[in-house]
């Protein structure tokens, strides 16, 4: 209706009023800096997190590119390579494997690679570089794994000879010189042997293939579009495009092709906990509410200040809407000083913040992703904070009306309530307490944010100490601790979390039963060998439904399919334990100890929650109950054509099966255990029994040792770390081990992780209360100005007029401190609750020190604060002040 | 047509005990280029009359017209413009914006409009006033006088129907308040101005061209400044 052109007028206002107040806008500049700041670590943490646990997906992938087309041929690659959706390529030229003595147990690949593909296979040499390709010598490059392997040292130049097969089953055996290496990283799986292309084609020129299935001779595109959402179906197009497909294997135009799981949009996000999400959603929110609580207290206050300049505006013909948007003006010129700075200093927080977290993680590699995404929605939520904390004050500013803004000078009095307008009839005596409490209940929405605001920190700060101090480190040791050293493979204990079936060897135990200073030792015998016993069909859907293992119909059918008198053979895990892992179990009833001995015992194990309770239905004999295990398979199948048992090349035909004689013992229950998760079989698959050692080896057949502990003498525990330490790293880099130091230090590393984040919050809130606090009490004491020189003139001495400031200041400090006191009572306890639901090794604590420390902190801060603006007006004389 | 018109104009404050009857039906007529002194002792609601003149405050019944339209039936920003385009005020305690500088405040009305102010005619006035020399000078940079006279010319920038002038030498000493209305009066006389001023000093009000008395909420008696003499 009034559409009119006058912007630069109402920018003009809002810079010349902006101006003014220097003192405002370097409050509210640091309060948009600090809530940037919060909202970037905020962000900068989960970014990192996102991509630090995408890389550690993509390690044990292998490989970081969105994706492969996998045994094609180079002219196929070529069609692919130069497509305008594809951002970037890398080439992988397959030879064979590596599979003799040592290798046997492990994966390892020859190839060539071009300096895209090494990158993207974490086989990019760190020292030396790839083969070169006009070297009329061969040459490779590998990691230090193979190295050791081969008992070579890595150095450049060093001559490494090698065998490998090709998949046609020739073998070829080379002398290399190592042209450069890497360091082995034990989360990727497959070892890498690369060569040049010459040497490739050189070894290919007769090649004769046997099958179509195989990889030598075959080429790997690997690929990154754009970016990482919806992988699969940008592959899918890419292909159509080039007339290709991935579904049908039996056409023509058939390409394999493999996803990477490793990326966020496919894997990650998906399995993102809900805690998780919960707990950045309420991170975002508590930054919310104090950023808005002080920008707003902040524009709520200044436009309090300046409501006489925006009523005389509003009689001179200034509309509600000019005068909304001179607000709004001010408050984004504020936010471009002030988000900024607080993107670079929140980068700053937020990289050390994310490094924290990964160190509490337990992992070395530190990742941290500062991608402008972070910045971009730091820099929007800190805008979206500021608009909506402007809002009402701009509203405020835009109903003054013009007749009370013109006559009255105090603002309070015009926003007055009539209940407020009645207690003024009120007689009191002005004393100076009673005046301080007047003061503050002047506007008690201000006085409302500032409480809230140093409320809010005080509670953070409670909290975090709290949490820290409820991480219980016995519950958190009894769970995994057991003895101070358990030796095991790396399989077993690190990567696959699992039992491999593959057994610690005996050199290992030896030279650990060498050390002085170790005080005992025990063996705990683990198979993979078919061990099974005849369970009801009741007794198999109670132990599924107890582990929470979901039975399909293909699955019900499997589980069902071998009867035998009405009951039904069922695979269990066994193990074998020696006294000192014995004694480790948690028994539940009867004598454990019984199995060591002679007359066949069996215990049974019943599986436990996080939190080492019993999970009912795994439970399935009474003591003294009769258990058979059944040894070996029912089944042997084998080549008929040369009697061994088949392997997957055995034709279908050529398959026969004969029917075995089992070994069945039968065994007396002696007790009911819980089995530490630490000396378990990490991951079970079945019902748990345990033998004595000796029973195990001469029932099963096999004495593989699943995991070998130890305990030292205290004093030379560190000795035995290190050798320990040493043993994994230059004798046997399959092994591991696991001690209560590692244990301890990974339990400290988390808890620090929790106290570092929450009191840099805590920290960060708690300056942002200050400010609150600081801005109200030195508008409060400016704006006086007159107000305290007519109180002095009247006859008040500094000192009583002092006295006065402080006591307004204590109202805010020691309101806060009393909240925060209620506010703890109630809501710890709900707090302590759900976390303790959450984490498993978490005791409820309720604590109220911090609050007690805090306490005198917030005095000393609301005495001194006014005391020292106070100082800066008196320096003017009475009369001087009664002037203005 | 008077440009100025009241119709039993009634504000009453508060209820019940504290009720006040600051306006209890006032009915005058202000013709173009009349200049009006209104007069009453303190309390008497001549301040309150001169809010609900401008439009600044509503009344709680009656009405005001300004060139024939009733004010009070604009809605609150239509009545924003209305007055921006129509009324000046002078304040007694001057009501400068602080931060503009003297030539920014006297155009502020015509440019909170998006007008482009008339120069020629803003320069007679600032002539007229003797502010050619501070133009560029802040508020608080200026005497009490000096800064009367800059309301003064803002209230004729944007050539408003009629001026409304509250106690405009309330503030100032006597020599000063004479020479600011010796001005305001010439000013409104050359620029053929209609002025409605409010003092409580009878020796101010001799200068208008009518004075209404103003008692309790009403008006006591109308009489012209020549009637009276």
């Amino acid at each position: 209706m009034f559409y009119i052109k006058n912007k630069k007028l109402i920018r003009k206002l809002a810079a010349r009023n902006l101006k003014k107040g220097m003192a405002r806008n370097i409050v509210a500049i640091s309060a948009i800096i600090l809530t940037t700041v919060l909202f970037t670590s905020i962000f900068i943490m989960s970014f990192s997190l996102n991509e630090y646990f995408q890389q550690e997906m993509f390690r044990q992938v292998g490989g970081y590119s969105h994706a492969s087309l996998k045994e094609i041929t180079y002219g196929q690659a070529e069609e692919f390579i130069n497509d305008k959706n594809i951002k970037r390529t890398g080439l992988r030229y397959f030879l064979g494997v590596v599979n003799k003595a040592p290798f046997d147990r492990y994966q390892v690949e020859v190839s060539y690679m071009d300096s895209e593909a090494a990158d993207i296979y974490f086989s990019m040499p760190e020292k030396g570089g790839l083969p070169d390709e006009d070297s009329t010598m061969p040459q490779i490059a590998t990691n230090t794994h193979v190295l050791q392997l081969l008992n070579i040292k890595p150095e450049v130049g060093a001559k490494v000879p090698l065998s490998f097969r090709l998949d046609n089953g020739e073998e070829i055996t080379d002398t290399f010189y190592l042209s450069g290496w890497w360091e082995y990283d034990s989360a990727v799986q497959a070892d890498m042997v690369l060569v040049s292309k010459i040497y490739c084609d050189n070894i290919l020129k007769d090649y004769k293939s046997s099958s179509k299935y195989e990889n030598t001779g075959k080429w790997t595109l690997e690929l990154f579009f754009n970016n990482s959402f919806g992988i699969e179906g940008k592959l899918e197009e890419l292909l159509s495009s080039h007339n290709y497909q991935c579904v049908d294997a039996d056409k023509d135009n058939y390409i394999s092709t493999g996803i990477n799981w490793g990326y966020s949009n496919t894997q990650v996000l998906n399995n993102m906990e809900w805690t998780t999400a919960a707990g950045i959603a309420l991170s975002l929110f508590v930054v919310i509410i104090t950023g808005y609580l002080v920008i707003y207290n902040i524009f709520r206050i200044s436009v309090s200040n300046d409501i006489h300049f925006y009523g005389l505006l509003k009689t001179i013909g200034a509309t509600r809407k000019q005068l909304r948007k001179i607000i709004f003006i001010q408050s984004m010129s504020l936010s471009a000083a002030g988000i900024p700075i607080g993107l670079l200093a929140g980068c700053i927080t937020g990289n050390a913040l994310a490094k924290a977290v990964e160190k509490g993680e337990g992992y070395g590699k530190v990742i941290v992703s500062s991608p402008p995404a972070a910045f971009a929605i730091s820099a929007v939520f800190a805008l979206v904070t500021v608009f909506i904390s402007c809002f009402k004050p701009s509203r405020i500013a835009g109903k003054v009306s013009p007749a009370e803004a013109v006559s009255y000078t105090d603002v309070n009095s015009t926003l007055k309530s009539k209940k407020q307008r009645k207690n003024k009839k009120r007689i009191h005596r002005a004393g100076i307490v009673y005046m301080a409490f007047a003061n503050t209940g002047r506007n008690k929405v201000k006085t409302g944010l500032v409480v809230t605001s140093l409320v809010l920190s005080a509670l953070i700060l409670d909290f975090t100490i709290s949490l820290s101090r409820g991480f219980d480190m016995d519950k958190f040791t009894s769970k995994f601790y057991t003895t101070d050293f358990i030796i095991g493979k790396n399989d077993y204990l690190n990567l696959a979390n699992f039992y491999t079936g593959e057994g610690i060897g005996g050199n290992i135990v030896k030279e650990v039963n060498k050390q002085k200073g170790i005080s005992e030792t025990g063996c705990i015998y683990g198979t993979l060998e078919n061990i099974s016993t005849p369970l009801s069909k009741k007794e198999i859907e109670n132990f599924h439904k107890g582990m929470g293992w979901p039975i399909d119909e293909e699955y019900r059918e499997y589980l069902f399919s071998d009867e035998e008198n009405g009951r039904y053979n069922s695979f269990i895990q066994l193990y074998g334990m020696d006294k000192l892992a014995l004694q480790q179990l948690k028994v539940i009833e009867g004598d454990i100890y019984k199995a060591s001995g002679d007359g066949n015992y069996i215990i049974e194990v019943i599986e436990s929650d996080d939190y080492d309770n019993p999970i009912k239905g795994t439970e399935i004999n009474k003591i003294n109950d009769k258990v058979t295990l059944t040894y070996g398979d029912k089944y042997f199948y084998y080549d008929k054509k040369t009697g061994k048992e088949i392997d997957e090349n055995t034709p279908e035909n050529r398959i026969g099966v004969k029917e075995l004689k089992q070994n069945k013992v039968t065994y007396t229950v002696c007790a009911k255990v819980m089995v530490p998760v630490s000396i378990s079989y990490r991951g079970s698959s079945g019902k748990q029994y345990i033998l004595g050692s000796q029973a195990f080896i001469k029932d099963t057949g096999t004495d593989n040792i699943m995991a070998y502990l130890a305990n030292a003498d205290n004093d030379k525990e560190e000795d035995i770390e290190k050798f320990l330490e040493d043993y994994i790293t230059n004798t046997d880099i399959t092994l591991g081990y696991e001690s209560k130091f590692s244990y301890q230090k990974n339990f400290e590393n988390y808890r620090d992780l929790f106290v570092n984040v929450g009191t840099a919050a805590a920290f960060i809130i708690g300056f942002i209360g200050m400010l609150n606090f600081f801005n109200t009490i030195f508008t409060g004491i400016n704006t006086r100005k007159h107000e305290l020189a007519v109180l002095q003139a009247t006859g008040m001495t500094g000192r009583q007029l002092k006295k006065m400031l402080v006591y307004e200041g204590l109202v805010y400090t020691c309101l806060a401190a009393v909240i925060s006191f209620i506010a703890c009572i109630i809501a710890e306890p709900l707090l302590m609750s759900a976390v303790s639901s959450v984490f498993w090794f978490f005791t409820k604590k309720i604590t109220l020190f911090p609050l007690l420390v805090l306490a005198p902190v917030y005095a000393i801060i609301g005495a001194a604060v006014p005391l020292i603006l106070y100082s800066f007006i008196a320096r003017k004389s009475v009369v001087d002040r009664l002037r203005i | 047509m008077p440009v100025l018109k009241t119709e039993n104009l009634v504000k009453i404050y508060g209820s019940g005990e504290t009720r006040v009857n600051a306006l209890a039906g006032v009915d005058f007529e202000v013709g173009a280029g009349e200049f009006v002194s209104i007069v009453g002792t303190s309390g008497s609601g001549k301040t309150t009359l001169l809010h609900m003149l401008g439009g600044l405050d509503r009344p709680s019944s009656g009405k005001v017209y300004v060139e024939g339209k009733d004010i009070f039936s604009l809605k609150e920003d239509e009545l924003t413009v209305f007055r921006r385009r129509k009324i000046g005020f002078i304040f007694q305690s001057y009501n400068l914006v602080p931060v503009l500088n003297v030539y920014e405040n006297i155009v502020l009305p015509v440019e909170l409009d998006g007008e482009t102010e008339d120069r020629e005619y803003i320069t007679r006035v600032i002539a007229m006033l003797g502010l050619g020399n501070k133009l560029l000078n802040l508020p608080s940079q200026l005497s009490g006088g000096q800064q009367q006279r800059v309301a003064i010319a803002r209230a004729l920038a944007a050539k408003p129907a009629i001026i409304l002038a509250d106690e405009p030498t309330g503030n100032l000493d006597s020599g000063t308040s004479q020479d600011v209305l010796s001005l305001l009066k010439v000013t409104g006389e050359k620029f053929g101005q209609t002025i409605v001023m409010i003092t409580h000093n009878e020796e101010i009000a001799q200068l208008a061209d009518r004075i209404i008395r103003i008692e309790d909420g009403r008006i006591a008696a109308k009489k012209g400044r020549k009637e009276g003499a």
